[in-house]
């Protein structure tokens, strides 16, 4: 299992990357949005561990992107702040899940295991019906 | 405009009309527009006006007039300096009623593009605490004189204006409060997100590294573990100890204690300090000192509170084997201390947001700089200093602390 971890503080990436390297992973850690934003592009992840607060781009940026662009790799955004608020834009921005901090490693563990269950996103940004097409990122709806 | 005035029993019921929507107008602006033209109403004037003085109770801040096209009032000029005939009616603060304003011995003239006016009727506006300026009436229809029934129906409107004015001045005082309460209430706000901000991800590191010693996994990784877990208390410690400070500031509790203080020592005192942790990452400490350094009048302990911060900044970003250097020189009236790594550096962009507190709104996140830098800054600008960072083109960080020299007297 691959994970990628996105964290601009060496000390939360740290444990992190060593509790989930004990259970077998294969990490990567980006520190900031646009390193992130690289290294989904050329690896496949299982699961991408994303914190809010980053440099160069924040966190919703980075999942907004990813989904964007089609990709379905689980997101679990990790916040620091008002929970509630960066919760609910972490969700519309393409997170599957969230934690706020301080959390317990083994929660997090379990969060990674259901979200790589779960095997991507079942999150749709383009539905279609027939004749019918919705982009629910651009806003935007077509008839035939 | 009627032909001939109106009986003054309407013109009395005219005025406490007017008064009524006067004592409505919050606005100071509008209060003076309904008063030049109630005046000129009243009196039956072709021209009105209505000067404020402004707080040094010698100048005019606001001058309003009824009956000048704007085209020929922006032709027209700055304000009135208050001279001539139009100052005299401040001065003296009286009711000053002349059938030709041209032949009064203060009168002076008129600037450019004046109209011209003849028959003055001017009423001082006095408040509660004096002056507050006064109230024209200029060129009576027909060519005629102001009567004793325009002179008592001015002074009638006067005493109301005076009213109006300070009513109006006062609603716009409060609403300046209440504007100054809400931004405070905003800054809370701000300030107690940045609280939850940084605690959280102090607080994380600590917990997960506490966490991983407790799974015991792998017993090679507990000694890195143990001392993760020490050094992130500490740094929230460090955290919570800053935003005391702070907040100290920001109350203005914090009172510097200025006594003579060597630079040198200071400088050898954080260093010593910061010894342990450069050790552990193999980085190696240089102190330059240049020669015959005045010694400052600051306050020691918060300059050695900034140093250690820069210092430790420095130890962190600096990759291991590598040097840590603190320069201490003399730049005119500044003792500058400078110090410097040989790490990624801060990019250009980052020069002034490191220095910010707060945590904002998407895509301006302040992340991972801590509350040190900010709070170094504000603490040099206590001191009568500053602090700054500068970026370099070989890479590095760079940050100058500077003090003002005020040499002791002797």
């Amino acid at each position: 299992m691959k994970v990628l971890i996105v964290e601009d503080e060496r000390k939360v990436a740290g444990f992190i990357e060593l509790g989930l390297k004990e259970e077998g992973y294969v990490v990567d850690i980006a520190s900031d949005g646009e390193e992130a934003t690289t290294l989904a592009h050329v690896y496949e992840y299982d699961v991408i561990l994303l914190d809010v607060v980053l440099p160069k781009k924040n966190g919703f940026q980075v999942a907004t992107e990813l989904r964007r662009e089609g990709r379905k790799t689980p997101i679990l955004m990790l916040t620091s702040r008002d929970a509630l608020e960066d919760v609910v834009r972490g969700l519309d921005a393409g997170a599957d899940d969230y934690l706020a901090k301080p959390f317990r490693f083994e929660e997090l563990l379990a969060r990674i295991r259901a979200l790589s269950r779960r095997g991507g996103a079942e999150r749709m940004e383009v539905l279609k019906y027939g004749p019918l097409r919705l982009d629910r990122l651009k806003h935007e709806a077509f008839a035939g | 405009m009627p032909n001939s005035p109106l009986p003054v029993h309407d013109r009395l019921e005219r005025l406490v009309a007017g008064s009524t929507e006067l004592a409505l107008e919050l606005s100071l602006g509008g209060v003076l527009r309904r008063v030049a033209d109630l005046a000129a109403e009243l009196t039956g004037a072709k021209y009105a006006a209505i000067g404020l003085l402004g707080p040094d109770g010698r100048t005019l801040e606001s001058f309003v007039t009824h009956g000048i096209p704007e085209s020929e009032r922006a032709r027209m000029g700055n304000l009135p300096k208050g001279h001539g005939v139009l100052g005299s009616v401040i001065r003296d603060g009286k009711v000053l009623r002349l059938p030709d304003l041209t032949k009064h011995p203060d009168s002076f003239g008129f600037p450019p593009h004046h109209p011209p006016m003849h028959s003055f009727l001017g009423v001082p506006v006095v408040g509660r605490r004096g002056v507050l300026g006064d109230l024209y009436v200029t060129e009576k229809e027909g060519g005629r004189h102001f009567t004793d029934e325009d002179e008592h129906l001015a002074v009638l409107l006067a005493a109301r204006t005076a009213a109006a004015v300070e009513n109006a001045r006062l609603h716009e005082e409060s609403a300046r409060l209440l504007e100054e309460v809400q931004q405070l209430q905003r800054s809370r706000e701000r300030f107690f997100a940045m609280v939850n901000h940084e605690l959280r991800n102090a607080l994380a590191a600590t917990y997960g590294w506490a966490e991983m010693l407790v799974r015991k996994k792998d017993p090679t990784t507990i000694p890195r573990a143990a001392l993760e877990v020490l050094d992130s208390a500490e740094g929230a410690v460090a955290l919570i100890n800053d935003l005391l400070d702070l907040s100290r500031l920001d109350e203005d509790r914090l009172k510097p204690v200025f006594q003579q203080v060597s630079g040198e020592l200071v400088a050898r005192q954080a260093l010593s300090r910061v010894t342990p942790a450069a050790n552990a990452k193999a980085v190696s400490l240089r102190l330059q000192v240049a020669e015959q350094l005045p010694t400052c009048l600051t306050d020691a302990h918060r300059v050695e509170q900034i140093l250690l911060n820069l210092l430790n900044n420095a130890i962190r970003h600096s990759p291991p084997n590598r040097e840590v250097s603190l320069l201490i020189s003399r730049d005119k009236s500044w003792l500058v201390f400078a110090v410097q790594d040989q790490g990624p550096g801060v990019s250009a962009e980052d020069l002034v947001r490191i220095f910010d507190i707060y945590v904002t709104k998407a895509g301006e996140e302040r992340s991972g700089f801590g509350l040190g830098l900010p709070l170094s800054r504000r603490l040099a600008q206590l001191l009568g200093g500053e602090l700054f960072a500068v970026s370099h083109h070989h890479g590095g960080g760079d940050f100058v602390l500077q003090l003002p020299v005020v040499e002791p007297e002797s």
